[in-house]
């Protein structure tokens, strides 16, 4: 197995192990095990493959990533912090919170707000619920050999979320899943994970050595389902409370919309400078359902972000919209693929990028048409702010289109900003620099404003502004 | 207030302007009428300090403080808090930037230069509905991005507020005219006839004699071939308005 092989996940073994004398239920394991031997065939990608051509996977092999099962006193007073102090954390929201790919009861609020038609669980809970005995939620789309990291997500799997709207409910609040990653440097090497306390203590060595804790790995994983007639709004956050720690996350999320049900959903990715993501989100769209999405992109060294979906009934209507922010040695590439297999369907993607320093963004759009989706429009559009003197963009539309009866555009564009708008602005005594900025920030509000929350519009602008800060 | 003396200028290699000279003082509305191509917008640019456009001989001195300095080593910025304002023939369109928020910062570098207060925000907001009145410009626009899905005309307008709202001692308006309706005209020239001071001075260009009929200049001067090739009063104007330009030329 290369999880072992190539020990790029530190003891695997010992790890599914504890997991499995604490679990009473053994679906789970049987998941991870199906995961970790799909992962083990199939490899990290590297550039040979056509969908990894700009994002070489590869550099992991040459990590060693550990999971935690506890996170340490003074890691969670920062987060206690955080929560009372930081306007991204709202008491107004539904909170369901994970620290360190931990679930924490004490940040998550959800219990506390009871909303009729609502129901919230983590994964544990879901399990000890009789219809979730056999996790048939997480069996139903198993993941294939295209995208390796969603079978790692499922090797890795201990926790999770589990979102359903009930039928005809309006949920109002917003429904915040938050993923958090605060180990700071000095802390992680004589903090020992419980497991590997007792992994060390069965290999029969001293108790108390240090582990050799590197690298964080978390695997967010999600599942919202929105029922007939439906209507919610999720933000689900990645970030970090230290700007510079090393960790991978590797998330995935499953969003099943059934028949005219309407779901805002926002991806907010703000992981440290030096961490890697990778995410993965899937979407069934049932007739007239409405998927509106926003992914907010501004942390990680190394950020992929894929967005599969599949239209499973007619006059679905979809829309991708991305904001990504990059500065330094930034590495953000997006995956999309909308398929759309029944008719009246309507797609709109609308991705903007700013890039600064020497940062690097991909896109491509996927749009199948089946030749059973007539009268589909689909629309797409991938624009950029090439800010830094050694950035590179690459972008690709992947249009295949077997209607006839179709309305499909799409463009790209990669530019700097243009002269005569910062001239302009400095005629009205506004300093370059911050003509530049205000140029930046408008690039970016162009898309932002599409965003019909007010609440979340600002708890995104709260990390897009130092991105730009360095302008 | 302002003199341009011998003004050459190139852009792209082109040599647009060549020996321009013009003399503004303090009260004073003068007008340049021109065909097209003649360099109009160019001395525009050239005022307000646009990068791509050079002087390549040639100085303008423009009163600081009671001196005068040649401005063009000074950055577009600087000019404008030295109270330096251009009205633009075609106004930029800036998605996202919007409209009073940028208005407000443009009007506080100024205050700060000045040494005065800034203005929060409520007070700027009654400050501007005020001056948009003058203009009977809707409240819509002040919600909107910068002249983003703006009508010709309500560009124009939307110039002439700012200008209204930055009361400059010195105003270049290029083209005002083009693009509105005898009434929005009447309208805007009621707000810029509103700045005339015997403090400030201002350049009117156009191209045809009906604005100054609203904006009654005190001089008018016929620019061709990058220079001015003949001066006069008010009448000039109607003349040219007559017979064109090219009974000018010799
Ligand atoms: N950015 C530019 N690059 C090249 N040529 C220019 C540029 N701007 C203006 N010109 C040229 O300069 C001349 C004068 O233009 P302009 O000043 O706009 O004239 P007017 O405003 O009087 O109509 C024209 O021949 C025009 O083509
Ligand atoms: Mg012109």
């Amino acid at each position: 197995m290369i999880i072992n092989k190539k020990p790029f996940i530190q003891d695997y073994d010992l790890y599914v192990q504890y997991l499995a004398t604490r679990e009473k239920n053994a679906a789970l394991q049987e998941l991870r095990r199906q995961g970790a031997e799909l992962f083990s065939r199939v490899g990290l990608p590297s550039k040979s493959s056509e969908d990894w051509r700009y994002t070489d996977m590869q550099f992991l092999n040459d990590h060693k990533f550990n999971v935690c099962m506890s996170t340490p006193r003074t890691e969670l007073e920062n987060m206690r912090e955080y929560c009372t102090n930081r306007k991204y954390y709202s008491h107004d929201d539904i909170n369901i919170v994970f620290v360190n790919g931990m679930f924490s009861s004490e940040f998550s609020d959800y219990l506390n707000k009871s909303i009729s038609g609502l129901e919230v669980l983590t994964l544990q809970e879901y399990l000890k619920q009789e219809d979730g005995i056999q996790l048939d939620i997480l069996r139903r789309n198993p993941f294939d050999h295209h995208f390796p990291f969603g079978a790692l997500n499922q090797a890795m799997l201990h926790d999770g979320t589990i979102i359903k709207i009930r039928k005809g409910a309006t949920i109002e609040p917003i429904i915040h899943i938050i993923h958090v990653t605060t180990i700071s440097q000095p802390l992680r090497k004589n903090h020992c994970c419980e497991f590997q306390l007792q992994a060390n203590a069965d290999k029969k060595q001293n108790r108390f050595k240090v582990c050799s804790c590197d690298e964080l790995i978390t695997s967010p994983r999600t599942i919202i389902v929105a029922e007939d007639h439906a209507k919610a709004k999720v933000l689900e956050s990645h970030f970090s409370l230290i700007p510079d720690i090393e960790y991978f996350s590797n998330a995935v999320t499953d969003i099943s919309l059934q028949p005219r049900s309407e779901l805002q959903y926002y991806k907010s990715q703000n992981e440290s400078l030096k961490a890697y993501h990778v995410g993965l989100t899937r979407v069934w769209q049932e007739e007239e359902s409405n998927f509106d999405s926003f992914s907010f992109m501004t942390g990680s060294a190394l950020a992929r972000n894929n967005i599969d979906l599949v239209t499973n009934g007619p006059r679905t209507r979809t829309t991708l919209n991305a904001l990504y922010s990059v500065n330094g040695k930034q590495h953000v590439d997006n995956h999309t693929s909308i398929d759309h297999r029944h008719p009246s369907a309507e797609s709109y993607q609308f991705y903007k990028g700013i890039l600064n320093g020497s940062s690097r963004a991909v896109f491509n759009g996927r749009i199948i048409v089946r030749s059973e989706a007539q009268k589909t429009k689909s629309y797409q559009l991938n624009n950029n702010l090439v800010a830094g003197k050694h950035c590179r963009v690459d972008t690709k539309p992947q249009l295949e289109i077997f209607a006839n009866d179709v309305k499909c555009s799409h463009g790209a564009t990669s530019g700097q900003l243009n002269p005569d708008e910062i001239f302009y602005l400095q005629t009205r005594a506004i300093q370059k620099r911050d003509a530049i900025k205000m140029l930046s920030h408008g690039f970016a509000d162009e898309i932002l404003n599409k965003i019909p929350l007010q609440a979340v519009r600002e708890k995104l602008r709260i990390f897009l502004t130092p991105s730009l800060l360095t302008i | 207030m302002i003199e341009i003396k011998d003004l050459h200028a190139e852009v792209n290699g082109n040599q647009i302007l060549r020996g321009l000279n013009l003399t503004i003082g303090a009260g004073e509305v003068h007008a340049i009428m021109g065909p097209n191509g003649s360099g109009k917008s160019t001395l525009t640019k050239i005022i307000g300090g646009h990068p791509d456009y050079h002087v390549t001989r040639g100085e303008i001195l423009y009163d600081i403080n009671l001196k005068k300095r040649n401005i063009i080593d000074m950055d577009p910025e600087e000019r404008a808090r030295e109270g330096i304002f251009i009205a633009f023939q075609y106004p930029v369109e800036i998605p996202g930037v919007n409209a009073s928020e940028f208005l407000r910062a443009s009007f506080n570098e100024i205050c700060h230069h000045q040494g005065a207060e800034e203005m929060d925000p409520l007070d700027f907001d009654d400050f501007l509905r005020e001056k948009m009145k003058v203009l009977e410009m809707d409240d819509k626009y002040i919600h909107r991005s910068l002249n983003v899905d703006f009508s010709g005309g309500e560009k124009k307008r939307n110039e002439v507020l700012q200008m209204i709202i930055l009361n400059p001692r010195f105003s270049v308006l290029d083209e005002t005219d083009s693009g509105l309706d005898v009434d929005s005209m009447r309208v805007v020239a009621n707000g810029v006839n509103r700045l005339r001071s015997k403090h400030n001075a201002m350049l009117v260009i156009t191209h045809y004699q009906r604005l100054l009929n609203y904006i009654v200049p005190d001089f008018v001067h016929i620019l061709e071939g990058g220079r001015i090739i003949k001066s006069g009063e008010k009448d000039l104007a109607l003349a040219v308005e007559d017979k064109g330009y090219d009974w000018l030329k010799k």
